[in-house]
Formats: C-alpha cells, sequence, structure tokens
C-alpha cells in the first residue's frame, strides 16, 4: 500500500492500541476482599468496575447535600446524610413516628410544661473526641437560639429553628411577649439538662427528634468557623453518630466510616458512600448495572420495571404528606360550603391514584397522612359523585354566583407529592367543567411567584401540599387552619382561620400534653375539617426506594433513611 | 509580525469586555437581581438589605464597574443552593470538563486526521466514500442521542463501560490537579489510570463524534485541494518520495484550515459538553451551569457562560497566534 | 481580521450563473439530490401529517383507554410502538416533522433577516459602523451556540417559541458575516463607484449587484443553518428549555422516553433517528450546493 496509506493506518493502529490500553487496564478479577477505605491511602487491590465494594453501600440520590451541619439545612437530601452522622436528644421509632429515646434516656416536664428536664446518656464522645454532656447540648441550643453567640454565623439561616421553635432569643411579639417557645436552656450536672419554655409545646419531643436538633462538637464547630459543614471545612462535621465523615467531594460522593466508638449498635456494613446522581434515569440506570445498591426517587415509569426486575427490591416508604386543592375563603362563592362541597364530589381521586401515579400513591381523605397518629379511622370520605356534585352546586348558586372563569392555581414543577401537576390540573379541569365550573389554570412560576400569589389571595382554588417534619398532627393541620396560613382565608394578604373554633381546638391540641387527650382533638378536628369542607385532600404519595435485591436490613420510615441497619 | 500578533491581543480586549457586559446584563438589568438571589428565601426586607450590599440602585454604569471589580478580584458571587462561593464551585468542577474536552478534541484529532487523509489518498474510492459517509453522520446525530445509544449498548448491554461518573465506588486518587488522569499518574498508580480512562471513554467518545467529522472532512478537502496543486505534482516529478510530498509539502498547507477548525470546533466541544455531561452524570461546568438554569441560580449560570465565552476566546486566540508559525504570508504583513 | 477571514479569504464574484445552468448542476449532484430527496420526504410527511397518522399526537391518554395500550412494542397496529402515556409513536413521530420544520425554518429565517440586515449595513456603510457591528459579531460568537441559547432561554422562560427565537439570535452572526463578505467585494468596485458617482441609491446597488452575489452562500448556509437549528432545538428541549409536553418535538420525545431506555429501547432510537435523516437531509443538501454554486470551495483533483 502506499506511503500514505500505512501512515494512516499506523495512526488509526495507535489509536486503537490507546483505547485496548484503557480498556486492558482492568483485568477481570473477582470482587476484592473488603478493603478499608481510609481518606488518605491509595486503594491496595482497586474495585472492579461496574460493581460496589463489598464493604460498602453505595447510596444514589438526586443531589448532594448543601451542607453538613443540620442546624442549617431544609432540604431531605443534606438531612439524608446528616442522619447518619449526628444524634440528638430523641429520634423517630425505625418505621413510624413515634419517639424514643436517643442521646436522652429519659425526660419529664414540669406540672406546667414550661420545664423538661432530660437525663443524659453517659460515656457518649463525638467523632472528634470530645464528651458528650450537658454542656455540649446547652453550647447547642444556645448556638442556636442566640443570634449573638459567636458560632451562629451571620450568613446562617437556621430555618427550622426558627419554623419549630417560633422565633430566636429577644425576639418580640408586639405585644412584648417573646416569640420563641424555647426560652433556655441549663445544665444541671453533667448528665442532665433543663430545658424552659415560653409556653408549653406539646410537639417538643417530636421536634427534637428532628433531624435538624442534632448534636455538633462545640469544639470542632469553634475551630472549623463558618467553613464547618462545606467541603472545606476542617473538620467537616463532627456529630455522635455511626457513621463518621471520611472525605467529602462535593456534587460527587460522600464517603462516611463506621464511627468505632459509637455508644450503639455499630452500622451493618462497615462503609457508607453517598453518590449524587440528578438524574433520575441515569441513576436508575446505575442501579440497573450494579454500580450502586440503592436509590431514592425514580421517575414513576420505572416503578413498574423495578418490580419486574428480580434483582431489585421496591419498598414504598409509608407516606407523610398529603397533596390537595384548597379554597380561599375570602373569594366568593368559596365561603359557601355548598360550592366547596360542589368541588369535592367532582374529583375522582382513585382514578388520579391509578392513572397518574405508579403505585406509589393513595387517595387522601383528611389533610394528614394515615401513618400519623391522630387520624380519624372512623371517618368516610365525600365520594366521588358527579349527580351528587351537581346538586351541590344547584344549592350553591342559589345563594351564590359563580365568577365567569374560576382562577385555579397549578404549580409548574413537580412537586413529590404531584409528580405530573399540569397533567393533574388539566384532569381537574375537565372534571369541574362537566361538573359546570369553568376555571382558568393561572402557573406562575414556582420559585418566585407562586406562593405569594397564593398567600396573597389571588388564587380562589389552589393546588399544594405539605410534607411533615416532625411526626405530629400540629404540624400539618396547624399549619394549614391555625390562621398564620394566609391561602386558605385571605384578604390583602392578612391572615385569619378559615374557622375559628377549629383554629382554637388545634391551638389547645398544641400546648395540651397529654397523648391521649391530644390523639383524640385531632381526630375531631380532622372531622371538622371534613365535614366544613375546608379543603380537598387528594393524594398521600409513598416515596419508594429500591435497593438491589442482595441488600437486605431496610425499614421503611415516614421521616427517615435508616441506613444504618442495611447490610449487603 | 509583530503587528499581527499585537493587534490580534488588542482585539480580544473588546470581545472580552462585551462579554463581561453581557453576563452582567443577564442578572442585573434583564433578571429581577433581588429574586434571582435570595431564591426561595425572597421576603421584601431581605430585599432591602440585599439591595444595599449590592448596590442595586446605584446608576447601571456603577454597577457594572463593581461587578467588574468583584470579578476581578475573584469574587463571582455565591450560589443561591448551595450559598458557597461560585469561584470555590468552579475551580472543583473545571478540571472534569476541562478533561473530558481534552479527551474528546485528541480522540477526534486521532481519529478525524488519518481518516481525512486516508479519504484524500484513495479519493473517489469506496474508502472515501465511507469515511465521508461515516462523516456526514457524525455531524448530524445529535450528541445526546448518541450518549444514550452507547450507554445503553456499551455501558448496559455489554458492561464493557460504567454508566456514569468519574470514579468508581471504592476508589479514591489523591487530588492534585483535580483531573483524575493526572493525578493518577502523578501518584504513579496505573491501575487507577485505566479505570479512570475507562469512565472517560463513553463520555469522551460521545463528545468526539462531531469534532472527528467535521476534522476529517477538513482535512480530505484541505489535503485534495493542496495535492492537485502543480507544486504537489512538480516535487512528485522531481522524484521527491511520496510521504515527503505528503508530510512537507501537503500537510503543512492544510493544517491552517484545520487548526481553524479545531479552534472553532472548541466552540461545538463546549456546547456538547453541557449535553454529555448531563447524561454520563459527569460533575463538570456544563452540567452545573444547566442545573442552575433550571434552577434559577443565576449567579452560576453567570459564572458558567462566562467561563466557556472566556475560554472559546482564547483558544481561538491561540489559534489565530499559531498562525504566525502556519502561514508565511503574514510574517510579512 | 479573524480566523474565518484568514481561512476563507474574499472571493471574486462569479459571473452570475444562468438559473437554468444552475438547476442543471444541482440535478448532478448526488448529494445535493440525496439531501433534496430526505427533505422532500420529509415535507410530504410533515403536510401529509394528518393522513399519514393513526391517532393526534396530543390525544391526551393519560385518563382514557389508550393507557392500556402504553409501552407496546412495535406492531402491525403501531409501527414503531406507543409510548409511556399510550400515544403511537409513528405517529408523534410524523407531526414532530411538522415542529421540527417549522422551528429550522422560523430561525433561519429570523437569523437571516437580522442578520442580513446588519451585514449589509456593516459592510456599506464601513468604518465604525462596522467596527462596532463586527465586534458585537464577534461577541456573540464568543459563545458556544448552545450555551447563548440556554442562557436566552434561561432568561425568558421555557417554551417553544423561546426555545426558537435563541436558536435564531445565536446564528445572526453567521449571516451577518457572509452578507458583509458579500458587500465588501462589490462595494470597492469600479462600477459601483460609478453609480453612486451618478447617484444611484444604496438600495438599487444592493438588490442588484449584492444580493446575487451573496445568494449562493447564503443559500448554502442555510440549508446547513437549517440542521444545525433543528439539533440545537432538539438538545434544548432534551433540556427541558424548549418544547414543551405534550407537544410532539423530538428532542422532547428523547427526553421522555429516556427512563424507559432499558425496556423499551424503540422509544429513544426512533426519535433520534429521524433527528438524525433529518438533519443529514440538509447537510447533504447544503454540501451539494456548496459543491455546485461555489466551485472555490471545492478543492479536489480534475
Amino acid at each position: 500500500m502506499s506511503r500514505t496509506t500505512l501512515r494512516a493506518v499506523r495512526a488509526l493502529a495507535a489509536g486503537v492500541l490507546f483505547v485496548g490500553v484503557a480498556a486492558c487496564g482492568e483485568p477481570p478479577a473477582p470482587l476484592p476482599e473488603s478493603t478499608p477505605m481510609t481518606a488518605s491511602s491509595a486503594p491496595t487491590e482497586g474495585p472492579e468496575v461496574g460493581k460496589t465494594p463489598a464493604d460498602t453501600l453505595v447510596f444514589g440520590h438526586a443531589d448532594d447535600a448543601t451542607k453538613l451541619d443540620p442546624a442549617d439545612v431544609t432540604d431531605g437530601e443534606s438531612l439524608l446524610a446528616t442522619w447518619q452522622i449526628f444524634e440528638g436528644l430523641t429520634r423517630y421509632k425505625a418505621g413510624g413516628t413515634e419517639v424514643e429515646p436517643a442521646l436522652a434516656t429519659e425526660w419529664s416536664a414540669s406540672d406546667d410544661g414550661l420545664t423538661w428536664t432530660f437525663k443524659l446518656r453517659t460515656g457518649v464522645k463525638f467523632h472528634d473526641g470530645t464528651d458528650f454532656n450537658a454542656d455540649a447540648v446547652v453550647w447547642n441550643f444556645n448556638r442556636w437560639f442566640d443570634p449573638t453567640h459567636p458560632q451562629h454565623f451571620a450568613d446562617w439561616e437556621f430555618e427550622y429553628w426558627k419554623s419549630m421553635f417560633q422565633g430566636l432569643k429577644d425576639e418580640t411579639n408586639e405585644d412584648g411577649t417573646p416569640k420563641s417557645v424555647f426560652a433556655g436552656a441549663e445544665a444541671v450536672d453533667a448528665s442532665t439538662v433543663k430545658l424552659t419554655l415560653n409556653r408549653p409545646s406539646a410537639p417538643l419531643l417530636q421536634n427534637l427528634a428532628m433531624g435538624n436538633f442534632a448534636f455538633s462538637s462545640p469544639a470542632a464547630v469553634e475551630a472549623a468557623g463558618s467553613a464547618y459543614g462545606t467541603p472545606n471545612g476542617s473538620p467537616i462535621a463532627i456529630g455522635t453518630g455511626p457513621y463518621k465523615v471520611a472525605e467529602w467531594m462535593k456534587d460527587d460522593r460522600l464517603l462516611l466510616e463506621t464511627n468505632a466508638d459509637y455508644w450503639g449498635t455499630p452500622p451493618a456494613t462497615p462503609n457508607l458512600e453517598l453518590r449524587s446522581i440528578p438524574d433520575n434515569t441515569s441513576r436508575f440506570l446505575a442501579l440497573q448495572n450494579g454500580e450502586i445498591d440503592g436509590m431514592t426517587q425514580l421517575n414513576p415509569d420505572n416503578i413498574a420495571t423495578a418490580q419486574e426486575d428480580t434483582n431489585l427490591t421496591v419498598t414504598f416508604e409509608p407516606p407523610n404528606n398529603v397533596g390537595y386543592i384548597g379554597f380561599n375563603q375570602a373569594k366568593a362563592p368559596w365561603d359557601n360550603i355548598d360550592c366547596r362541597k360542589a368541588v369535592a364530589q367532582a374529583i375522582d381521586k382513585s382514578a388520579i391514584v391509578d392513572t397518574m401515579y405508579a403505585g406509589d400513591a393513595e387517595p387522601a381523605a383528611q389533610m394528614m397522612p394515615p401513618s400519623l397518629w391522630g387520624y380519624n379511622k372512623a371517618l368516610t370520605d365525600h365520594s366521588f359523585d358527579m349527580a351528587g356534585a351537581k346538586t351541590s352546586l344547584e344549592a350553591c348558586l342559589a345563594k351564590s354566583t359563580l365568577p365567569e372563569k374560576v382562577q385555579f392555581y397549578v404549580m409548574p414543577v413537580a412537586r413529590f407529592y404531584f409528580p405530573q401537576p399540569k397533567e393533574l390540573g388539566e384532569y381537574i379541569q375537565a372534571q369541574l367543567q362537566e361538573l359546570g365550573v369553568t376555571t382558568e389554570i393561572q402557573s406562575p412560576d414556582w420559585g418566585t411567584q407562586y406562593l405569594p400569589d397564593v398567600r396573597d389571595g389571588k388564587a380562589e382554588l389552589f393546588m399544594l401540599g405539605w410534607g411533615g417534619d416532625n411526626g405530629d398532627p400540629d404540624n400539618f393541620l396547624c399549619q394549614f387552619f391555625c390562621g398564620a396560613e394566609s391561602s386558605f382565608f385571605s384578604k390583602d394578604g392578612q391572615a385569619a382561620p378559615p374557622d375559628e373554633a377549629l383554629a382554637t381546638l388545634l391551638k389547645e391540641a398544641s400546648a395540651t400534653t397529654d397523648p391521649a387527650k391530644r390523639t383524640q382533638m385531632y381526630e375531631q378536628a380532622n372531622q371538622i375539617v371534613h365535614d366544613l369542607v375546608l379543603a380537598v385532600p387528594l393524594v398521600h404519595r409513598s416515596p419508594p426506594i429500591v435497593f438491589r435485591a442482595t441488600v437486605t436490613g431496610y425499614t421503611a420510615s415516614p421521616l427517615q433513611h435508616v441506613l444504618v441497619g442495611v447490610t449487603k | 509580525m509583530l503587528s499581527y500578533i499585537v493587534r490580534r491581543v488588542l482585539a480580544v480586549v473588546p470581545v472580552l469586555i462585551g462579554i463581561s457586559f453581557l453576563t452582567f446584563a443577564l442578572l442585573h438589568v434583564i433578571g429581577n437581581p433581588c429574586v434571582a438571589l435570595l431564591g426561595d428565601h425572597f421576603t421584601p426586607d431581605a430585599c432591602v438589605e440585599i439591595r444595599l450590599r449590592y448596590r442595586l440602585d446605584d446608576p447601571l454604569p456603577v454597577r457594572y464597574a463593581h461587578f467588574v471589580g468583584r470579578m476581578l478580584h475573584g469574587d463571582l458571587g455565591n450560589s443561591i443552593t448551595t450559598k458557597r462561593p461560585v469561584v470555590a464551585e468552579l475551580a472543583e468542577k473545571l478540571p472534569a470538563t476541562f478533561e473530558l474536552a481534552l479527551a474528546a478534541i485528541v480522540l477526534a484529532v486521532l481519529a478525524g486526521i488519518p481518516l481525512g487523509i486516508v479519504a484524500a489518498a484513495r479519493h473517489n474510492s469506496a474508502v472515501d466514500v465511507g469515511a465521508m459517509v461515516w462523516a456526514m453522520l457524525g455531524v448530524s446525530m445529535p450528541v445526546f442521542w448518541l450518549g444514550l445509544m452507547l450507554i445503553y449498548v456499551f455501558a448496559f448491554q455489554l458492561g464493557w463501560f460504567p454508566s456514569l461518573g468519574r470514579l468508581p465506588s471504592g476508589l479514591t486518587i489523591p487530588r492534585w490537579s483535580g483531573m483524575y488522569t493526572l493525578d493518577a499518574l502523578r501518584a504513579g498508580d496505573m491501575h487507577a489510570f485505566g479505570i479512570v480512562l475507562r469512565h472517560l471513554a463513553l463520555p469522551a467518545f460521545a463528545l468526539s463524534t462531531i469534532p472527528a467529522a467535521f476534522i476529517a472532512r477538513i482535512t480530505r478537502s484541505s489535503m485534495l485541494e493542496v495535492l492537485g496543486q502543480d507544486y504537489i505534482r512538480t516535487a512528485r516529478a522531481k522524484g521527491v518520495a511520496e510521504r515527503a510530498v505528503v508530510a512537507r509539502h501537503a500537510l503543512k498547507n492544510a493544517l491552517l484550515p484545520l487548526v481553524t477548525v479545531i479552534g472553532l470546533q472548541t466552540g461545538a466541544l463546549l456546547s456538547g459538553a453541557v449535553l454529555t455531561e448531563t447524561i454520563f452524570a459527569w460533575n463538570g461546568v456544563g452540567r452545573w451551569t444547566v442545573d442552575a438554569i433550571t434552577g434559577s441560580d443565576y449567579p452560576v449560570v453567570q459564572a458558567g457562560v462566562l467561563v466557556f465565552a472566556v475560554t472559546f476566546v482564547f483558544i481561538n486566540l491561540i489559534v489565530d497566534l499559531s498562525y504566525v508559525w502556519l502561514d508565511p504570508r503574514i510574517r510579512y504583513e | 481580521m479573524s480566523a474565518l477571514d484568514l481561512a476563507l479569504p474574499p472571493r471574486p464574484s462569479p459571473a452570475r450563473p444562468p438559473l437554468r445552468d444552475a438547476v442543471r448542476r444541482v440535478r448532478g449532484s448526488r448529494l445535493a439530490m440525496a439531501g433534496l430527496g430526505i427533505i422532500g420526504f420529509l415535507t410530504f410527511c410533515a403536510v401529509a401529517a394528518p393522513w399519514l397518522s393513526i391517532q393526534h399526537p396530543d390525544a391526551d391518554g393519560i385518563w382514557s383507554a389508550f393507557m392500556r395500550d402504553a409501552k407496546q412494542p412495535p406492531s402491525l397496529r403501531h409501527w414503531m410502538g406507543t409510548d409511556k402515556l399510550g400515544r403511537d409513536l409513528a405517529s408523534r413521530i410524523v407531526y414532530g416533522a411538522r415542529t421540527s420544520l417549522l422551528i429550522g425554518v422560523t430561525s433561519v429565517s429570523l437569523a437571516i433577516a437580522v442578520g442580513a440586515a446588519l451585514g449589509a449595513v456593516a459592510g456599506f456603510f464601513g468604518r465604525w459602523v462596522d467596527a462596532v457591528i463586527m465586534r458585537l459579531m464577534d461577541i456573540m460568537l464568543a459563545f458556544p451556540s448552545l450555551l447563548l441559547a440556554l442562557g436566552i432561554v434561561a432568561l425568558t422562560g421555557p417554551r417553544l417559541l423561546n426555545a426558537m427565537l435563541a436558536v435564531g439570535i445565536v446564528s445572526i452572526p453567521t449571516y451577518a458575516r457572509i452578507v458583509r463578505a458579500s458587500v465588501l467585494a462589490e462595494v470597492g468596485k469600479d462600477y459601483v463607484t460609478a453609480s453612486r458617482a451618478l447617484g444611484a441609491s444604496p438600495m438599487r446597488l444592493l438588490l442588484h449587484h449584492v444580493v446575487p452575489n451573496a445568494l449562493a452562500p447564503l443559500i448554502v448556509a442555510a440549508s446547513l443553518g437549517i440542521g444545525t437549528a433543528i439539533l440545537e432545538a432538539a438538545g434544548l428541549g432534551f433540556l427541558g428549555l424548549g418544547a414543551q409536553p405534550p407537544l410532539a418535538e423530538w428532542g422532547l420525545m428523547l427526553a421522555d422516553n429516556r427512563q424507559s431506555m432499558t425496556s423499551f429501547w424503540w422509544l429513544v432510537t426512533c426519535p433520534g433517528v429521524a433527528i438524525m435523516l433529518t438533519v443529514l437531509g440538509f447537510n447533504l443538501l447544503g454540501d451539494g450546493l456548496r459543491d455546485v454554486l461555489d466551485p472555490r470551495l471545492r478543492g479536489g483533483r480534475r
């Protein structure tokens, strides 16, 4: 052949060789024996490409943690990570919402409900070796509560503190009463802490079990400063949990290794790697391919595929959310119960669940999920009944007039309770049209406009949802109906409860500390919500979590991802 | 020659200024900066504070000046989602994109040039036609679709390559440059180097298809044009070895448009990187920018667009400056 | 002088080929004919879509009987199978031809309209007007096209219209340069100076001399440009920033069906092949036309 061709062939051969080296870089070897992973050592026997190491549980989630300080995060992905690293006074029982001891072994409340005494577990150390004791607990509470605390960093938000405890130190209402439920913390002795409150708060124990109120080592936060919880922090994150941080490659993976000095049952798998793979499809493919061991957030279409795949196990977590249609009763005719009832009867919730969800949802009858105590098991929902709906509509029109185009707000982006909001909105629009109610769909930008508009009372009907934070019914019902939420009754941005009697009941329930009495009150509240048709709850979504079939030991929970007991 | 160099370098300046203004306009003029900077935490009170801190009520030229000033000091603001400085995140992600783009261009050159030469040497033969058809298909294929097909066939069905990511679980490479190929070599870990290449293979291949096709076509047409020239015929008639004919006379003159194309293709490469990184879960600037767009994280969108634009400008500058060596006409300008 | 100018020096204007001669040469070019064939087929599909498909693509199969047909493999009734909502894929692809042609033609028309105007102004008036306009074009060219389009869509919101606008805006510099080069090639000539001295209006000069000169490279660029526009719009649709559901657009279909790829590969293969063939058609046409209309660029052994 000619010289030119020869030259070309040689070049091509070089290219092939190049690729060959790459492909041959990995000898086909069986999985090596467990290689303990430390941050600094180079691996002695590398893993096989496409398979995960035997001693590491590789879990894929959609986004990397934004920060590893639980006090300052609000997103579920960060909490997924911090659940494994940090602990608080109490924690949720695996599989449910009841509270059990964690770093506190027992507790008691004073009669007036204003002082809580916690006995702490002894012999517990933080990952950096410092002792966990009452002083550490007090230090953490003060850091969250007191804006003048040196480690209450200025640009940090501490959002969940503000939301669950309603305020920081020295913030007062117009009448001079302190905004915050919390008054102070005091170390009685090395293993006893006293928390004082400004007003009785029955959900306190549930709140304290939230991931956001887990304790960091004071020494660590002081050392790292405002870089604490970020990848360049030194240290990054120090808690008392079963796993500790080995290495964090932001937006790629977070490596956690066993805390050898953990006070409780050590984790079943020595190492945990949280890989962030934003795209649901890529993540699922990686799971099918064996490149990761488990994942959350499947595309609805992949749920059936996963269920049919014998290499995968799909588990649905008990729902902890509700998606609903709300009424703005400040706008006529939605203050008329017959009109609301008409809408409630015109919607076929079973059809919605069957066609728009892939077996990961159930129709909702109440404005809180059935997994929560306080759910009224005796209640029967308004059933889908178009004829009955039309009768109700007639009754409605006898006293009020319907606007030509009812303003119906539908969110433009998927939410975890409504994965296909646009289609759902159009379906509901079609159903209401059949009823005789014409709606106009508005979908302002979710990030900036939707919530403000709804809260300003621009909507008449609106689609929204809520995910529970702490396993307490107060977190759902009071959130909606105590009067702080202006969507249900809003005139010129001023909020008021849609029903005064209900609001009083709910506020009383949040102050009562007797659990039996509280349960009964919330059941009653749910009945009232149903009778008055204050909203139309549509679905409770049960998020699926998928593991490779060889991975066992996962307990599905509504409020957390318990990865500690999972074995490969 | 010197004046050419100086003129080219100076010409870059207004373009850079224009780019900086466009990216400034992205956030500060067209978008609502208050809402954009606060994101979910938007309240009218927080807005007041933001307006003060970013001097949003100052006249436009003043704001632009401050923006440039901050930019030159390395401050591109903070990401709304993570609240970390954008520059820090950029430093983490840039090596990944750089590595991918470099691998793609290397593959494209290694595949395209020989193919073009062969096609030119065997003009109008089956090889020529086949090569050109392949090249045509290459530029007509959507890069994200090719990526998906590659993953399906080579990762899912055949299992030869991983489906995503830069590293498998359980492998850590001590970080030095952020480009894992270099870092593995520096650590002397050939095993890890092989694994990294394997992860790099599919995305780089997908990304390299379009540039490879362009390079092949341009090489072929340049070579054809040059090989048809009289002085080539003369050289052959004089008995110069074919290889010397091709290498010394033809190739060098054909390099000029080739280098141009490589420079221009880098722009296509950067665009394609955005799509490829999304599919292969590659932790680079492209994916970061797209996520920021869907997440309304405007400071990050700004930074991503800025980085790509500036990179492209500098690559073209280098290409232009390389003409000094390649094109004798310039030396005498 | 920039890279592109050096690589392709302004060419002397050829004698204006008689139309018949040009058409004959186009017919002789295999490339161009192949391209035209594909485009012809595509146009036919687009126009005849309602008759060719068995289902309207927007048929909302969500709460209707379509659901039981979801994700069917290719069969006699559904030549390309059905997608996750039970919609016939072949019908959606045929309707997608409409969307793609619309996208391609609209964005390129916009780009040519604005670009040609800018280029003509720059070339004709010269000096600082030229410098300003060309610098602006350079700046636009400095952004990788997809990124600039992404940026524009990020600001204006994800919609098909905005995607078309963005893709159009991004291609303006290409056409501006072509027209400017043609204008510059003519403006220096004696007859132009003479005409101007005699008082001929710039418009007349533009129309009678510049336009024919620029037409050839413009047509070539437009043909290639439509292909590029379709690719970019598909990319935007894939990222969720272009066409929105339930529109039948090929890039959007790729994004939608991606999650079913491992079990139902045809849902991903078919739209991708459709895009590829369409773009191939325009590329073939463009290449063929370039060979025919502009012999200087052909290069090859005689």
